[in-house]
């Protein structure tokens, strides 16, 4: 079976500012490797975490997917054909299929369109059915992110909206093409706790109504817990574990991905947890780094991690990290 | 858009007055040739009449009519004014959207542009149009119009440079949508307010212009311009001053009108500026009272009994915080959950008495370490000062959330370190001040060495232990920190969470901890007050609020939250919206939302019902989660 969407080596560098003397004597422009080698499946109707820090490189692989950015190496195949060089009527037709949901719901939606016109948008754009149409379609997706009445919202404006009901236009507006992939960029952190849930909650039964795949980008470990079945956990650019989302939570065997579950902040009846002791804040690499990308701060580092790039470690069935000591990371 | 148009006109006379000069003059412009007006070339009447009943105005050295020129004048006026600004900002926009939009070298070589335009000098570019093609009025309003130009362009591009990032620009990309598409449908009708507003001014200009060209005697000489009357009077003066002070009249109102009407537009449709005109009435502070200082350690940290803090809102009073009444003892640390516009930073903000301009404490008490600062809502005074004004940052202090902005961007940390020192110890010798600021760094473990460094040179982490450094300066008693981690990334979060906590423990610290997130305050404090709507609808020990939550809000808020370390459950959201502050339901705020709730709720504000030590809840039916 072929994946629906592949990434396999896939990279993103943007290129920095050099110095005049660099310039001068010709050293190259150092690069920001935002995306680094990254390498991920997404099966039809699968609901994908992509999980990491700020600059972790998470988001910018959400905009190579959907070809908001163009990568500098690697490929983007999506049912089998290759997307990174697509253009013109290509790209259109792939942008039919491949939708975003935004972090900010406030900005999501232009504020002089209705709500109506704004999820009618996308069909006007591709042409898709007469006016008529395009207006009952735009009904029938809002009946859907249970926005009801309809009537009520239909021809309201952004600013008599609350963020949770912004959000769920901006998700009827993804959706009214019928697309099969949707990658969502934080699309709850923004909210409130109150209508977070009711936000997750209608995309998870909307993915399993419409046959939906998800790539599911976000910092909270505990929100891709709730939304996916598979977790990609990423770090300075690059993935270091993946893992069936259980069995990345609870048997983790990157000391990175150990460190960030421990480090959400929970009620834990009872205990008293470590907190985090760790050196450093998560940087950005401008270089390909000599050993393993997380060696500076992690508290298990040895010799071998600061010199040799870690190997992808297969842990059990569809669980890996690139770690010299996986399994013993894996074991506790 | 004409909403806002009218509410800016009703609250300001002189703008009024304004819209009304111009409609007027666009009125006389319109129907000049259909008023029963003297012919204004006619050269028929005694020339230097004085203004009198026949020639209101009077007439000039031809003998022609004032009044009826002026009108004449107004056509003309105004015609240079909607062509010459109309030209100007339609060659911005187009040309400020194709260099904002698509940036790079076609931005490159358009800015140049923009900046060579603008340093033409106007006056000169405009002679010299009308020295090569003529004084034809249609020349000069072109010409005026490519001088005032670049003012439009580069104002478009800043807007279009703000908007292409917003994410319903990106969306209609991502959704397919053309360059022409995303340019016309979404940025331009978003971005053109200011130039709109620009565009009055610009118009006022345009008179002035033609104005000084006519005077200059390089206008058309066919029609009658309000500048050729001022030109041809000055030389009579002595003689009939009434030839020139009647058009330069005219040209000072419409001009002054315009530029009034410019700046009421910018005022109605910036909402920065109009919540900067709010303030609320400050209430007279009250003198300290014999009773009001209790020393000793038996009096609690912070007291507060009904505390009312409310904001002037277009008109209406928005009250954040609502009858809040908590108390923390010495050492004890309280978590201040909510979500947004529950009132929670407006709760710190109001124990401090650090509040916006338009908020104002409407009733309540409150006092800190045995001294009391606030008594019925009025502020209490000590020898004519503020007593919490002393108290701020040597007995409490405050960390806000927005490390970036809470610093100073062009002086080193040290140096505001060392500012903020000798502000409450100004006779403090330079080794004091050293020692004391080397002391709190290595409290909060900055390395010695950040000293010298400006805020941009250090992580986000390393800023906000800075703003917690500063905070503990002079070793306060309580500290209030408002979302200390909340733009932070996990891991340096928790970091930050966990020295926060330690040095509370370490320095038997009251800590109060504001913030959304039910999963940091919960590790961090002893206690947990949970607020909605402006006010504290559960407080208790932090156990019982995740363990044994009575109120219907507090449980579902729990529902409602994934957890990593938990068994995996279905999440269950909070139907309907966060109550309104400016409209707050009757009875129980959150009765529209509860899943528990009768009629009585709908109907009386719920009492607060005492449910164990330290923990009550404002609730008609309080309990544990029924089963459902």
């Amino acid at each position: 079976m072929t994946a629906l969407l592949q990434l396999s080596g896939l990279t993103k560098h943007y290129a920095l500012r050099r110095g005049a003397l660099d310039a001068l004597l010709g050293r190259p422009a150092p690069a920001l490797r935002a995306v680094d080698d990254v390498t991920l499946d997404l099966g039809a109707g699968e609901i994908v975490a992509i999980v990491g820090e700020s600059g972790s490189g998470k988001t910018t692989t959400g905009k190579l997917v959907t070809v908001q950015e163009r990568p500098t190496a690697g490929s983007i195949r999506f049912e089998g054909r290759e997307i990174a060089g697509l253009a013109g009527q290509a790209l259109t037709d792939y942008r039919r299929h491949v939708q975003m949901i935004f972090q900010n719901p406030y900005e999501a939606l232009d504020p002089r369109y209705t709500i109506a016109r704004s999820v009618m948008e996308p069909l006007v754009i591709h042409g898709i059915g007469s006016a008529g149409e395009q207006r009952d379609a735009a009904h029938a997706m809002l009946e859907k992110v249970d926005l009801r009445p309809v009537s009520r919202f239909a021809d309201a404006y952004p600013a008599d909206l609350s963020g949770g009901q912004l959000q769920r236009v901006a998700i009827a507006r993804a959706l009214v093409l019928r697309p099969r992939l949707v990658v969502a960029d934080e699309p709850v952190s923004m909210l409130d706790v109150s209508v977070r849930a009711g936000i997750m909650n209608l995309m998870l039964s909307l993915s399993g109504e419409l046959g939906l795949a998800s790539l599911y980008i976000t910092h909270d470990l505990a929100v891709a817990r709730a939304m996916s079945t598979r977790i990609a956990v990423m770090y300075l650019g690059a993935i270091v574990e993946e893992g069936p989302t259980e069995t990345l939570v609870s048997r983790a065997a990157h000391p990175y991905t150990r460190l960030l579950v421990g480090a959400v902040p929970e009620h834990r009846p009872g205990m008293r947890r470590e907190r985090v002791r760790l050196k450093g804040e998560a940087a950005s690499l401008t270089a390909a780094p000599a050993g393993c990308r997380f060696a500076a701060r992690c508290p298990r580092a040895q010799p071998v991690c600061l010199d040799t790039p870690p190997p992808r470690v297969a842990v059990a069935g569809g669980h890996w990290s690139a770690c010299h000591f996986a399994a013993e990371v894996a074991s506790g | 858009m004409s909403a806002l148009l009218l509410a800016a006109i009703r609250s300001r006379a002189a703008l009024g007055a304004s819209v009304a000069v111009i409609l007027l003059a666009a009125v006389l412009a319109v129907l000049a040739p259909y008023l029963p007006l003297a012919d204004p070339d006619a050269m028929i009447a005694v020339p230097y009449s004085p203004p009198g009943a026949e020639h209101w105005l009077g007439t000039d050295n031809f003998g022609r009519d004032i009044f009826a020129r002026i009108v004449w004048g107004t056509r003309l006026a105004l015609t240079v004014a909607i062509v010459s600004s109309a030209i100007a900002s339609l060659l911005g926009i187009v040309m400020g959207s194709i260099a904002g939009y698509f940036g790079g070298p076609v931005d490159a070589v358009l800015s140049r542009t923009f900046d060579v335009f603008l340093l033409i000098p106007s006056f000169f570019l405009v002679l010299l149009i009308v020295a090569l093609f003529g004084s034809h009025i249609g020349y000069t309003m072109v010409a005026i119009a490519l001088t005032t130009w670049p003012r439009s362009a580069r104002i478009m591009r800043a807007q279009v440079l703000s908007l292409k990032s917003r994410v319903y620009v990106q969306a209609a990309r991502a959704a397919g949508a053309s360059h022409t598409h995303t340019l016309v449908r979404h940025i331009v009708p978003n971005g053109i307010a200011p130039i709109v507003t620009d565009a009055t001014i610009l118009m006022g200009l345009a008179i002035l212009t033609e104005a000084g060209l006519s005077f200059l005697g390089l206008g058309d000489q066919n029609v009658v311009s309000w500048g050729r009357m001022i030109f041809e009077g000055q030389r009579q003066l002595r003689l009939a001053p009434w030839m020139s002070i009647f058009p330069g009249l005219s040209l000072l109102v419409l001009v002054a009108a315009f530029n009034l009407v410019g700046d009421g537009l910018n005022q109605a449709l910036s909402p920065q500026l109009r919540r900067l005109a709010a303030r609320a009435t400050p209430r007279k502070p009250v003198a300290a009272e014999p009773g009001d200082s209790v020393t000793g350690t038996d009096a609690p940290m912070l007291e507060a009994r009904g505390l009312t803090l409310a904001y002037a809102l277009d008109g209406k009073m928005l009250r954040a915080v609502d009858g809040v009444s908590f108390s923390l003892p010495r050492g004890g640390s309280l978590g201040i959950v909510g979500e947004s516009g529950c009132g929670k930073s407006s709760l710190g903000a109001a124990l401090l008495q650090v509040m916006a301009p338009n908020a104002t404490l409407e009733s309540g008490d409150v006092s800190i370490d045995g001294r009391t600062v606030l008594r019925d809502g009025r502020v209490v005074q000590a020898n004519g000062r503020d007593v919490i004004a002393d108290m701020r940052w040597t007995s409490v202090s405050i960390i806000f959330q927005s490390a970036m902005n809470a610093l100073n961007p062009v002086m080193t940390v040290g140096r505001q370190l060392a500012e903020a020192y000798r502000l409450h110890k100004p006779a403090a010798t330079q080794a004091q001040v050293d020692g004391r600021i080397a002391e709190v760094f290595d409290l909060i473990g900055i390395p010695r060495s950040r000293l010298p460094a400006y805020p941009h040179e250090l992580s986000g982490g390393m800023r906000q232990r800075v703003m917690i450094a500063l905070s503990l300066l002079h070793s306060p008693g309580l500290v209030i920190a408002d979302e200390p981690t909340t733009a932070l990334d996990v891991l340096v979060q928790d970091q930050i969470l966990g020295e926060i906590d330690d040095l509370r423990r370490r320095m038997r610290l009251s800590l109060i901890l504001i913030s959304h997130d039910m999963g940091a305050v919960a590790e961090t404090c002893e206690r947990v007050a949970v607020m909605y709507a402006g006010e504290i609808v559960e407080i208790a020990p932090t156990d019982v609020i995740f363990e044994g939550a009575s109120h219907p809000y507090t449980q579902a808020l729990l529902a409602a939250l994934p957890t990593v370390t938990g068994p995996r459950r279905e999440l269950v959201s909070i139907p309907g919206e966060t109550a309104s502050l400016v409209n707050p339901p009757a009875g129980c705020r959150f009765s529209p939302r509860c899943t528990r709730a009768q009629d009585v709720c709908r109907s009386t504000p719920p009492p607060r019902v005492a449910l164990g030590p330290a923990h009550d809840a404002l609730c008609h039916f309080p309990g544990p989660e029924r089963a459902s």
